[in-house]
């Protein structure tokens, strides 16, 4: 049996190679006119055909003497080739022709000129853009088989495949919908240790875990040839261009490990993002660089977060300040724990347009337009009402107590009429605390001077008992009423209610203990607004009542967002950072969540100068009255301690030194003098023994010096807050 | 008692270590005195037995200045007295105001001493 012609594609037999130069890796062969078939067979020349792993039934003999078409089997296994008889019913061919299948494996035409080959080869495969290639591109380098692949999706994707030619498994993608993907998540490299890509360009880079857990040594020289990582931040800052019409920040990062030198090294900063607190919380160490060391210098806790992301301080990097700029702005996420540096121009000049038409004299509603108000309180409920009116007290149908009755026990008891109390008889004057006496559903008041709090009750008092959360009243050890939490600070003058000093309307104290009502509403400071304006933690003071009876010292009364607990921290162990627009941590700068609500002071007799904020209102230039008077003497006053003549001085807020001395002789001199600005008052005795006086106004953080020469005694020397001063 | 310190200088002696307002360093007790064994002495507290005796010419200036705010006004009144008619109530008078002045020179006298007196 002779063999004219037959058809290989794909192959790359290089004997008897007839090569189309149209066409890469397709070969039209002719055997020789004396070999049989079985001599074709076996004299191999199908054995590359086999190694290509090309699709069964690729070629096609065909026998012009019998008129048989065989088709060519591959055994993929051994090499072999078996050739199996199709049709005897096929037109005639002249040596010229050649049989092709359609990609059925029917024979479509019975006369086919090498042109026509050509021509469908070309409709197939060309890749010149004017045809398309629809079946998989299969290779084989190696012991390895692979194939590409499109039409998965909206891209294409490269396979491993099997011995026998079908899909091991996917190796990538490159899709339109999820770019160039591997086939499995987390197992293949981009490049290799020895083989890198040189640049990559993205726009954003998330990585689960970043240069396998280990630290990221990146060089600290900021040339533009040196940076490893280089971010757009960056690229502006050091070409100039302004990210928005605001300005640039940029941040330089250092890595942990490695430590910069020379002129970068100093008043540069990292942060160490793989530490925890106790708590097993993350916290997030600064470094500062300074004299050839890095020190620790601050540990910031993430605050709370943003949509799910908390905005860090500059601290964390190594902020530069461009002209005119006013903060940047770096995220952390407490679940991912990823951090996303990127620049956030914070306009502080900037004012939101806000709501005010919901603003009312008492605060309320102030929710929605709070974005220019913060760290202050937005309610307190108006339960106890009180009138005064010739020496008779009148607490008001309707007004709401609270009585402490038992541990975590409050009644609320509702006053259903009007409640009335006299100055009683007895010679009083001095300070009253009026209660609510429980058993006789009646009013009365105690001398404030008997109120206590604690665990054992003085023999005569108004006695909070912390442990068994009751007030009783105390007589001669005797217990007496039950008594509610006390409502108010009235004074009486012989026997007569002259006044109503302080009612306990939110907040209030009896002896050390100081108790927070339901209700009370304030604005937690947590930073500012991308747009410069103020961000707030709502804070809601739940429906229970709070108790607190901390140690002696100056305290500020504390509201905070969770739990809705009520705190005593030290007046000087946070301030009010009015540029972050957070309470921050004296000693560390770490964000305190508070919403500050008033001071007192505790010694061992108990509370005083007990304070409390008013509610958020907005002051009005027009009101002349009240503006001016903020700033004129009030009546509280601490006593300071007088030092030698020369001694300088601290003004705690804004106010007013005096000081009154007795002069041992004549022309003693005392003097006041603000170091700040030079401002000086005297005072000289003109006789031997007479009172001498002056004072000064100052404001808060001067620096005062007082020298004299007065030999007598020190009669007063007091610091008097003004009437704005807190 | 206790001692606040400001740059290695005693600025008050306290009876408890409360201080408000005053700019110091340390707070020290000192059980060994009390405040009452401590003075003033150019702006810092010294004890009493440290504290160096005046000069003569610093005890001279507070006498003249004592003088002319105690006596001086008694001198006054009596050359104003001897200038008029002498009665014998004037002259009891001036007589009077001069015991009084030398009472008062010896007061001045006796609490500015002369060291070397």
């Amino acid at each position: 049996m002779k063999i004219p012609y037959f058809c290989c594609i794909g192959a790359e037999l290089k004997r008897y190679a007839k090569d189309f130069d149209f066409m890469n890796q397709v070969y039209l062969y002719k055997v020789p006119a004396d070999d049989t078939i079985e001599e074709v067979l076996a004299q191999d020349y199908f054995q590359a055909v086999a190694d290509t792993v090309l699709q069964d039934d690729i070629v096609y003999i065909y026998e012009p003497t019998t008129e048989m078409l065989y088709t060519c089997h591959f055994n993929k296994q051994n090499g072999h080739i078996t050739a199996e008889q199709m049709s005897n019913n096929i037109p005639s061919l002249t040596p010229d022709k050649i049989l092709i299948s359609d990609a059925t494996g029917h024979i479509t035409a019975g006369d086919v000129s090498l042109d026509y080959i050509k021509n469908q080869l070309l409709a197939k495969v060309n890749i010149d853009g004017s045809s398309i290639m629809t079946g998989p591109l299969k290779f084989k380098a190696g012991s390895f088989s692979g194939a590409i692949a499109g039409g998965l999706g909206d891209g294409i994707s490269i396979y491993k495949l099997k011995a026998d030619g079908s899909i091991d498994s996917e190796v990538a993608s490159l899709t339109k919908t999820n770019g160039f993907t591997p086939g499995t998540t987390n197992a293949q490299n981009i490049g290799s240790p020895t083989l890198k890509w040189k640049d990559a360009h993205v726009a954003r880079v998330i990585a689960a875990v970043l240069n396998n857990g280990y630290d990221i040594a990146v060089p600290v020289t900021n040339g533009p040839d040196t940076l490893a990582l280089k971010s757009e931040v960056d690229t502006a800052a050091n070409s100039g261009r302004m990210i928005t019409d605001q300005g640039v920040w940029y941040a330089k990062m250092y890595s942990a490990s490695t430590v910069p030198t020379g002129a970068e090294y100093d008043g540069t900063n990292y942060a160490d993002f793989s530490q925890t607190d106790g708590d097993g919380n993350p916290v997030i160490k600064i470094y500062t660089g300074a004299s050839g060391a890095w020190t620790l210098t601050d540990t910031i806790t993430p605050p709370a977060e943003y949509d799910g992301y908390v905005p860090i301080t500059s601290k964390i990097w190594d902020i530069v300040e461009q002209t005119n700029q006013q903060g940047g702005r770096i995220l952390w996420n407490h679940q991912s724990k990823e951090f996303t540096p990127y620049p956030n121009i914070v306009d502080l000049s900037k004012v939101a347009t806000t709501d005010m038409d919901n603003l009312t004299s008492t605060g309320q509603n102030i929710s929605n337009w709070s974005s220019n108000v913060s760290n202050c309180i937005t309610n307190i409920p108006q339960d106890i009402k009180l009138e005064l009116s010739a020496g008779t007290l009148t607490l008001k149908a309707g007004s709401k107590l609270y009585m402490p009755n038992g541990v975590d026990t409050f009644d609320v008891i509702t006053v259903a009429s009007d409640l009335t109390i006299d100055g009683g008889s007895g010679s009083f004057s001095g300070s009253g605390t009026l209660y609510y006496h429980y058993t006789n559903s009646s009013l009365a008041w105690y001398a404030s001077s008997a109120d206590s709090s604690g665990t054992t009750p003085p023999s005569t008092s108004n006695f909070y008992n912390t442990s068994t959360n009751t007030v009783y009243r105390y007589r001669n050890d005797v217990q007496g009423a039950q008594l509610s939490f006390p409502l108010a600070h009235i004074t009486v003058t012989n026997d007569v209610i002259t006044s109503i000093d302080q009612v306990f309307n939110g907040f209030g104290y009896i002896g050390s203990t100081v108790f927070v009502l339901p209700g009370v509403k304030g604005l937690i400071p947590n930073g500012r607004n991308a747009d410069g304006t103020l961000k707030n933690k709502y804070s809601y003071n739940s429906t229970t009542v709070k108790t607190i009876t901390p140690t002696n010292g100056a305290r500020c009364i504390c509201l905070s967002p969770y739990s809705a607990y009520a705190d005593a921290p030290l007046a000087n162990d946070f301030y009010y950072d009015k540029t972050k627009n957070m309470n921050c941590r004296t000693s560390d700068g770490v964000q305190r969540e508070y919403a500050v609500c008033g001071t007192f002071t505790q010694t061992n007799s108990g509370i005083t100068n007990f304070t409390v904020k008013t509610v958020f209102h907005a002051l009005d230039y027009n009101d002349t009255e009240y503006i001016p008077h903020q700033a004129m003497p009030s009546g509280r006053g601490i006593d300071l301690t007088l030092g030698a003549s020369g001694a300088s001085y601290t003004a705690p807020a804004d106010g007013y030194i005096y000081l009154n001395k007795t002069a041992s002789a004549v022309n003693q001199i005392i003097t006041i003098i603000n170091d700040d600005n030079g401002m000086r008052v005297s005072d000289t005795s003109v006789t031997a023994s007479g009172w001498i006086a002056t004072y000064l106004p100052v404001s808060k953080g001067q620096s005062i010096r007082i020298t004299y020469t007065a030999g007598g005694t020190t009669n007063t020397f007091q610091f008097i807050y003004a009437n704005g001063a807190q | 008692m206790y001692k606040v310190i400001k740059d290695n200088k005693i600025i008050a002696v306290l009876e408890t270590n409360t201080v408000v307002g005053l700019n110091y360093d340390t707070i020290e007790q000192d059980t060994e005195h009390t405040t009452a064994d401590y003075d003033q002495y150019n702006g810092e507290y010294l004890l009493k037995s440290k504290i160096p005796a005046p000069t003569k010419e610093e005890q001279s200036a507070k006498r003249e200045q004592a003088y002319i705010a105690e006596t001086d006004p008694i001198q006054t009144h009596i050359d104003r007295l001897k200038d008029g008619e002498q009665t014998p109530e004037i002259i009891a008078e001036i007589e009077a105001l001069r015991a009084e002045r030398d009472e008062k020179i010896a007061a001045i006298k006796e609490r500015y001493p002369y060291t070397e007196e």
